[in-house]
């Protein structure tokens, strides 16, 4: 029996109205179009399973990407020898047949030598236009850690694209 | 940076995928045990979706009514559940409340001793997560990549009848490695007393449950028998405080908790006891 209460359905909604970011941001980590729907699917699942967490419906974005974020995680640990091998091989792959690429494509591969924690605040900020204060939120840090974070990233992706442009 | 996410191409499942994982957010209670859950809001329209279902339809009146957890005489519901979580630790916790109908020293002492019993879990787990978040950092730990430890407690209601009540309070902690325990309650609802063992079995409970489990221990496979750490029998570990509980089918259950009696890959072991 499903009941639902006025929060339920927001989450709901905030979720039918964002499924295409969430697959977005899930697949620029881990780039593999099954991962990622099975992270967006896990997400939902835990997501809706713990909504009681959930205290202040305000937060709802926070929260829940969040729970996406630490999913994305979840996944690269899980196969995190595995994916390394395969995405720098793409990356090899990419250098070899680089004039095909456009920068945008060198920066998405690029971004796959950052380390989950780094990659993640690229793809949050940039990919997903979200404020410093909102990404330290979901990541639970200080906005100074992810300042400095975002520096870092931004420093190895011109250091690894100087390399081949 | 001028990187276009439109450039990820949607799949076309990704509708589909997300309709179901709502559907099995919803649907899956947030516990096993929290089959029947009751806010203030919708306790009416609860009960006016019972009333037409179980007037209109036979057979889902039939296994509303053998779920009993709402019995005549005992009924087991969430009384209070609330979720903490700071640097070290997240917690979940889930406390029952049991309404014995008519027999207010029992529930009394019952919820009070449930209630004191998940505070000193609740606390010894915060202790512990302190410390080691202590630890870490003393170590040279960076605080921001401390995982707080997880640590859930809830209740799993094993058989509720007119003649017996029997649930059991799980708590489980993840840390470097996860730890369960599970504390069990059986009542005798007719005589208002907690049931042990000897009521049960009477005064030779010990070989009756020991026989038992030798029997069903010397039918398991090399490997398992292998694992044990007992020696020959198990009736030193049978005692007044053996943990048990009462099945669907009302019969008996005796657990061993992990390492108790085996090596822990064996985890928490159960036996049947057939017979009675």
């Amino acid at each position: 029996m499903m009941l639902t209460t006025r929060n339920d359905k927001e989450i709901i909604e905030f979720i039918k109205d964002n499924q295409e970011y969430f697959f977005r941001v899930a697949f620029s980590y881990v780039k593999n179009q099954d991962q990622a729907l099975d992270i967006v699917q896990e997400a939902i699942v835990k997501a809706l399973q713990k909504r009681y967490t959930l205290r202040h419906i305000e937060y709802l974005k926070t929260w829940f990407y969040r729970i996406l974020v630490n999913e994305c995680f979840a996944t690269i640990k899980k196969s995190k020898k595995l994916l390394f091998l395969g995405s720098y091989q793409d990356f090899e792959e990419s250098l070899k047949t680089k004039d095909k690429y456009h920068e945008e494509d060198e920066l998405y591969h690029a971004m796959d030598l950052l380390e989950p924690k780094l990659k993640m605040i690229i793809i949050l900020r940039f990919f997903e236009d979200m404020k410093i204060e909102e990404i330290a939120k979901i990541t639970r840090t200080n906005t100074n850690t992810v300042k400095t974070r975002l520096y870092k990233a931004l420093k190895i992706l011109k250091m690894n694209m100087e390399e081949f442009v | 940076m001028s990187y276009k996410k439109e450039k990820i191409a949607i799949p076309k499942q990704l509708d589909e995928v997300v309709n179901k994982a709502i559907y099995d957010g919803l649907s899956t209670p947030l516990k096993k045990n929290r089959g029947l859950k009751i806010f203030g809001g919708t306790v009416l329209t609860l009960f006016i979706v019972f009333v037409t279902f179980l007037n209109t339809i036979p057979v889902f009146a039939k296994t509303m009514y053998e779920i009993d957890i709402i019995g005549d005489i005992c009924k087991i519901f969430t009384f209070r559940e609330y979720h903490f979580e700071d640097d070290y630790e997240y917690i979940d916790v889930s406390i029952p409340h049991i309404d014995l109908n008519g027999n207010d020293d029992l529930e009394n002492r019952v919820n009070l001793e449930i209630s004191k019993l998940i505070d000193e879990e609740v606390e010894a787990s915060k202790t512990r997560a302190k410390e080691y978040y202590d630890a870490f950092i003393a170590t040279g730990g960076n605080p921001e990549d401390f995982y707080p430890i997880y640590v859930n407690i809830n209740y799993e209601i094993k058989h509720i009848s007119d003649k017996f009540a029997s649930f059991v309070i799980n708590k489980s902690e993840t840390l470097a490695s996860a730890y369960n325990i599970g504390y069990y309650y059986n009542i005798d609802l007719e005589t208002g007393r907690i049931l042990n063992l000897q009521d049960i079995f009477g005064s030779d409970y010990q070989k009756i449950i020991a026989d038992d489990i030798d029997k069903q221990i010397s039918k398991k496979n090399k490997d398992f028998q292998d694992s044990l750490l007992i020696d020959g029998s198990v009736i030193d570990y049978i005692d007044e405080f053996q943990e048990f509980y009462i099945n669907d089918e009302g019969q008996i259950v005796i657990v061993f908790p992990k390492y108790e009696i085996s090596v822990g890959a064996l985890g928490t072991l159960e036996f049947v006891i057939e017979g009675e």
